[in-house]
């Protein structure tokens, strides 16, 4: 049982991650038969040592750290921003009519047109990274707690109401619960743009963080530490990614288990 | 052969199919007898550039020479980069960029010389704010210094100036800010110090409240930091082109010196800005290549303990063959 077990599970991860595989295996191939081009493009194996190596410093430890720490506070910033809008947009359609249209006038811009702009604003370092974290996560987040809350059960409201309950209760109680799973979902969906802009944001200004590793990498020719780079910030997508799912999977199994 | 079999084998012959193809597009670049064409392909970079002069003037129509000015690369380290790609034969960089190409395997080599610090004509300058309390090296402690790029010349001579005053790398914050930028941040406060370059540094100045800290003729004397860099692909399939275009190269210097204000008002409008922003640029005898100062870059950087450098020599990274 146990081992039938390992094996499926086994299959289901090689299944998942087949084209990966399959990438990786061909990559280690052209390297084994020396058909990359060396100057642009390492081996793999070369790649993974030297991601390694450097994952044993604690500067690029100090990259790491101080991207996440922008793109967290980014996060953050995005969220205590968006919640409030987003309950009162879904809440009442007056709000949402009012406010919509000028959200739908600034969603298209492009944050990296955008980041010269900042730095003008708010100069280089933190700052401007930390808007252009928030700029690229706050709207998708503030659209799935819109949907959230136009989708709590009407019932559950009119229930709430007729027994008395509060605005704050009902907020508390129903509302907060119920877009739970939608906010944990608008994060999931702005993880992918932070990680694009972040890196892009370092490369000017920064002294620290995976994009100027990268950057400073492809300025001094160091093409394996870009390489290394490019992997962790994708192994850092990757994790972030499938906390959310998890914590998502969780929320779900939890309302269920209260609807039942 | 099941449908998985099919389709892992297809998946590594696309895979393989495309090394392959780069591969032998590199080959084929090196190698191979094409067609000699007196053309050479110039990533073009927005910095006084004796080929501005030289277009402008029809130098290089003289020698029989097509010039092509491709896209418009931010620095060196990117036309190093679209030079070992193929998709251009020749640009400007700092030797510390072409000294890091080379290690890294990039088949290029300095021929002619572009930037240098010289009387009159220091061309890199650190500056600080007019009221900055940084008055001489020792304020630096504790201090952000801005520069276009870590790992290159303007760092490099920073570093060279904090050594020689007794200061350690680690007692300051060194911040990559392009050099577009680096007055705004300066006047920001964002920085401390900024390394410039004409016309940036012209127009800074210009507009007032900036004091020069120390500039590379402090630092470093008269010294060779750009070269203009030839593919050894060019310079192995068309050795005339090269000679061409260092032949109309130097004549583009020779009018550069010769006439200080003309030559101005051509990179001025070539940057849109005005003729008093651009600073008078000199150039090496000749314009030739200066093994002592490639030298100088390149034990500096192992100073650094910049990795892959120990097999290099200064001929491996710069040459006056195409300049005689």
């Amino acid at each position: 049982m146990k081992r039938s077990f390992i094996l499926s599970r086994l299959k289901s991860l090689l299944w998942n991650n087949f084209i990966i595989l399959i990438l990786a295996f061909c990559w280690l191939l052209a390297g084994y038969l020396g058909l990359n081009n060396e100057v642009f493009i390492p081996t793999l194996t070369e790649v993974l040592i030297n991601t390694f190596n450097l994952l044993q410093t604690e500067k690029f430890w100090g990259h790491i750290l101080s991207s996440l720490g922008v793109i967290f506070s980014g996060f953050f910033l995005s969220f205590i921003v968006a919640m409030p809008i987003g309950v009162i947009m879904g809440s009442f359609s007056r709000m949402n009519a009012a406010l919509r249209n000028f959200i739908e006038l600034i969603r298209p811009l492009s944050p990296l047109a955008l980041y010269p702009l900042f730095i003008y604003l708010f100069g280089i370092g933190f700052m401007p990274k930390l808007i252009i974290v928030f700029w690229v996560s706050w709207i998708p987040l503030l659209f799935n707690i819109i949907t959230g809350v136009q989708r709590v059960n009407e019932d559950y409201l009119r229930m709430a109401k007729t027994f008395g309950a509060t605005r704050k209760q009902i907020l508390k109680e129903i509302i907060l619960p119920a877009i739970t799973p939608w906010i944990i979902t608008g994060m999931r969906l702005s993880i992918g743009s932070s990680l694009l802009v972040i890196v892009a944001a370092e490369m000017i200004g920064s002294n620290s963080g995976i994009g100027f590793f990268i950057l400073n990498a492809s300025y001094t020719f160091r093409i394996v530490n870009l390489y290394s780079g490019i992997l962790v910030i994708a192994i850092i997508g990757i994790l972030i990614n499938s906390f959310f799912l998890w914590w998502e999977k969780n929320i779900k199994i939890y309302n269920n288990k209260i609807k039942l | 052969m099941n449908k998985l079999s099919i389709f892992i084998a297809i998946a590594a012959i696309i895979i393989i199919g495309f090394f392959w193809l780069n591969n032998q597009k590199n080959d084929e670049s090196l190698g191979s007898k094409e067609r000699v064409v007196h053309e050479i392909n110039y990533a073009q970079i927005k910095v006084f550039d004796p080929v501005y002069i030289a277009l402008d003037q029809g130098y290089f129509d003289d020698e029989g020479l097509v010039l092509n000015l491709k896209g418009e690369t931010f620095g060196g380290p990117q036309a190093l980069m679209a030079t070992a790609s193929g998709d251009v034969d020749a640009g400007i960089a700092a030797t510390t960029a072409i000294i890091n190409a080379v290690a890294a395997g990039v088949n290029v080599k300095g021929i002619l010389d572009v930037q240098s610090s010289m009387n009159d004509s220091a061309l890199m300058k650190w500056y600080v704010l007019e009221d900055s309390i940084i008055k001489n090296p020792n304020d630096l402690r504790g201090k952000k210094i801005g520069v276009n790029t870590l790992g290159a010349s303007f760092h490099y001579t920073v570093i060279q100036y904090l050594k020689d005053n007794n200061i350690s790398e680690n007692e300051v914050e060194f911040l990559a800010v392009p050099h577009g930028n680096l007055e705004q941040a300066l006047r920001a406060k964002q920085i401390d110090v900024a390394g410039m370059i004409d016309p940036f540094s012209e127009i800074a100045y210009d507009r007032g409240g900036l004091r020069i800290l120390f500039t590379a003729m402090d630092v470093l004397g008269e010294n060779q930091f750009s070269l203009i860099f030839m593919s050894e692909r060019k310079m192995l399939n068309d050795p005339e082109a090269v000679r061409k275009f260092s032949r109309a190269y130097k004549r583009a210097v020779d009018f550069i010196n010769n006439n200080p204000e003309q030559a101005a008002e051509i990179i001025a409008n070539i940057f849109e800005v005005d003729k008093k922003y651009i600073s008078q640029h000199k150039f090496q005898p000749e314009a030739q290549v200066r093994e002592d100062d490639i030298n100088y870059w390149l034990e500096f950087m192992k100073s650094q303990s910049v990795p892959g450098l120990e097999d290099l020599t200064v001929d491996g990274i710069g040459t006056n063959e195409f300049n005689q």
